[in-house]
């Protein structure tokens, strides 16, 4: 009797060893399923997660086409809420009442490292953006600043800027060409120290420049809208905002001077025969600006004889003067006469194409401050021997040619001054709030 | 007679039955055999995991790319290969009017994908039976600015 209760007892026993262990391996299968069921929902989730971040994406991108219509070349603004529908991007943008391109503001956390080189001016304004079912606050800062002033002497816009002859500039260059219908890419942009004029894709294809930290723009408007592909319209635009027309006849101390080239003038050191022959005096420090309406075919500044003058100059009021050239005569005679310190800033705007020469016809080593703006006036700068100092800076949308010498192009000493007499470039920076 | 006794004691300690031998046998096989399956799964789900990853990741990129400007014809270019990729492609490109906004780039940006190697497949978020020639597709809706 024993010994079969014994057998009963043993064979009992391996089937229960055996479900022992096909329960522990169940019951760490089990675990194991839940741990890959978890992955497989976590890349599940994978797409939902890169939907998101596109969307928000596209958002961003919503967002600076409305700051680059509506805000940047606007007064003011009534703010926004756009949504693209099906959750792939909306933005909800507060009021703007300021104009970014004129302002003297400088928002709070203000970019360093950005393209007024340290420096510039910024309207901040808060917004939102979406997938449509999640949101993130962020900032835009609509910043606003000078490239000529900022460390880029020598700006050549498109459509046909081009620069030629013995020019040494001391800062850095900027030439813009518009291309495509996408508006800048970065074969547009002709980088200083670039070995080529291009950043490629693997199938040459130009890359766009929103691949650079900053993209620079150009600040004006063409057609009614703003322009943004490298043009030059800041001397007499439609809205008159960046407009250095406008500017002229609101940032002097001693007040403006009209003229039109067919009619005499004398006063305040600007003298006009009455037969398209205009001169400026610099070295009068009554000077103020001046804006000239047509009918001018010479235009001469005469600058300072002495050591002394040029010193008092350099403390006098900054001069703007504007020339607007749109009809015939062309304006084909630019005359810089001695030295000048006087801070003078010259735009010119031709819609005729004319070429004009600026001449310097004293030899030798000569320094001129001036800050030059060309619109469709293609130039030749005739130097008679010797090398000229342009201290200041070029703006040009046409061709410039350098002959009889050499040209060295430095950087304004004081570009603060100069600021309110100058046009500006705009860009955005975002950032989360 | 002690080794009669002793004879006896070692009878009754050995002793399982042949049937219940192969009772265990076959518990221990058909759990053998379902944890094979099982692993089988896991291991087809694993690669399907790691394929959804980084096909969603080229996805993003791609989306990215064309937000950033380049032209839709070069992204599949600048983008490294993927053996699970079938095609990328941008469908529908269009300008789009969004009011207060204006006009946007717009396109599809369309992937098809081979969600696994295995015989086991994997669509809109769920598992699938499926095979090799299985294809999956997504699509997200992109746009970027016309101006800069």
């Amino acid at each position: 009797m024993k010994s079969i209760a014994k057998f009963h007892s043993h064979s009992g026993g391996v089937l229960l060893v055996v479900l022992a262990v096909v329960l522990v391996a169940a019951a760490i299968t089990a675990g194991w399923i839940s741990v890959m069921t978890a992955q497989l929902q976590y890349a599940e989730q994978y797409f939902t997660s890169s939907k998101r971040r596109v969307a928000l994406a596209n958002a961003t991108a919503m967002t600076r086409q409305y700051f680059l219509t509506q805000v940047l070349t606007k007064s003011s603004g009534p703010g926004a809420s756009i949504d693209l529908g099906d959750g792939w991007g909306a933005i909800v943008i507060s009021a703007t009442n300021d104009t970014p391109l004129t302002t003297f503001q400088k928002a709070a956390g203000y970019n360093h490292f950005s393209p007024g080189n340290g420096d510039g001016y910024s309207q901040s304004v808060a917004c939102a953006i979406s997938t449509g079912s999640t949101s993130q606050s962020i900032t835009v800062l609509v910043n606003s600043r000078s490239p000529v002033l900022s460390g880029i002497p020598v700006v050549v816009n498109s459509p046909a800027g081009s620069l030629s002859g013995t020019v040494l500039n001391e800062g850095a260059s900027l030439l813009c060409q518009a291309t495509g219908s996408f508006s800048v890419q970065s074969g547009s942009f002709f980088l200083p120290a670039a070995p080529s004029n291009a950043l490629d894709s693997s199938s040459g294809t130009a890359i766009a420049a929103s691949n650079f930290p900053f993209v620079p723009i150009t600040g004006s408007e063409s057609g009614g809208a703003a322009s943004y592909d490298g043009t030059l319209n800041v001397i007499q635009n439609a809205s008159g905002i960046n407009s250095l027309s406008t500017i002229v006849a609101m940032s002097s101390p001693n007040g403006l001077n009209v003229i039109d080239g067919s009619v005499s003038f004398n006063g305040n050191g600007v003298v006009c025969d009455g037969t398209g022959v205009v001169t400026i005096d610099l070295a009068n420090p009554a000077l103020g600006n001046v804006r000239i309406t047509g009918n001018v075919t010479n235009l001469i500044f005469t600058g300072q004889t002495t050591a002394a003058d040029r010193i008092i100059a350099g403390n006098a009021a900054a001069v703007l003067v504007v020339v607007n050239q749109l009809l015939p005569p062309a304006l084909n005679n630019i005359e810089f006469g001695q030295s000048n310190n006087r801070k003078l800033a010259l735009a010119i705007k031709s819609t005729s194409g004319a070429a004009a020469v600026f001449r310097f016809p004293q030899s030798g080593v000569g320094t001129w401050r001036l800050l030059l703006t060309l619109e469709a006036v293609p130039a030749t700068i005739q130097l008679t021997g010797g090398s000229q100092i342009l201290v200041g800076g070029i703006q040009s949308d046409s061709a410039i040619a350098v002959t009889g010498g050499s040209l060295t192009v430095a950087e304004e000493p004081d570009p603060k001054l100069m600021e309110r007499l100058a046009a500006r470039d705009g860009w955005l920076e975002v950032s989360a709030q | 007679m002690v080794g009669g006794i002793r004879a006896m004691k070692n009878r009754g300690k050995r002793g399982y039955s042949l049937i219940e031998v192969l009772i265990a046998a076959a518990v221990l096989m058909i759990a053998i055999a379902g944890a094979g399956s099982v692993a089988l799964t896991i291991t087809t789900q694993q690669e399907t995991n790691a394929v959804i990853a980084r096909i969603s990741n080229y996805h993003e990129q791609a989306a990215r790319l064309y937000q950033l400007g380049l032209a839709s014809a070069s992204i599949a270019d600048v983008l490294p290969g993927d053996p699970a990729l079938v095609s990328l492609t941008f469908q529908n490109e269009s300008l789009q009017i969004v009011a207060g906004i204006g006009t946007l780039h717009r396109a599809d940006c369309v992937l098809v994908f081979r969600p696994s190697a295995a015989t086991e497949g994997w669509s809109a978020g769920t598992w699938n039976p499926g095979d090799f020639s299985a294809r999956t597709t997504n699509s997200m809706v992109v746009v970027r600015p016309t101006i800069r």
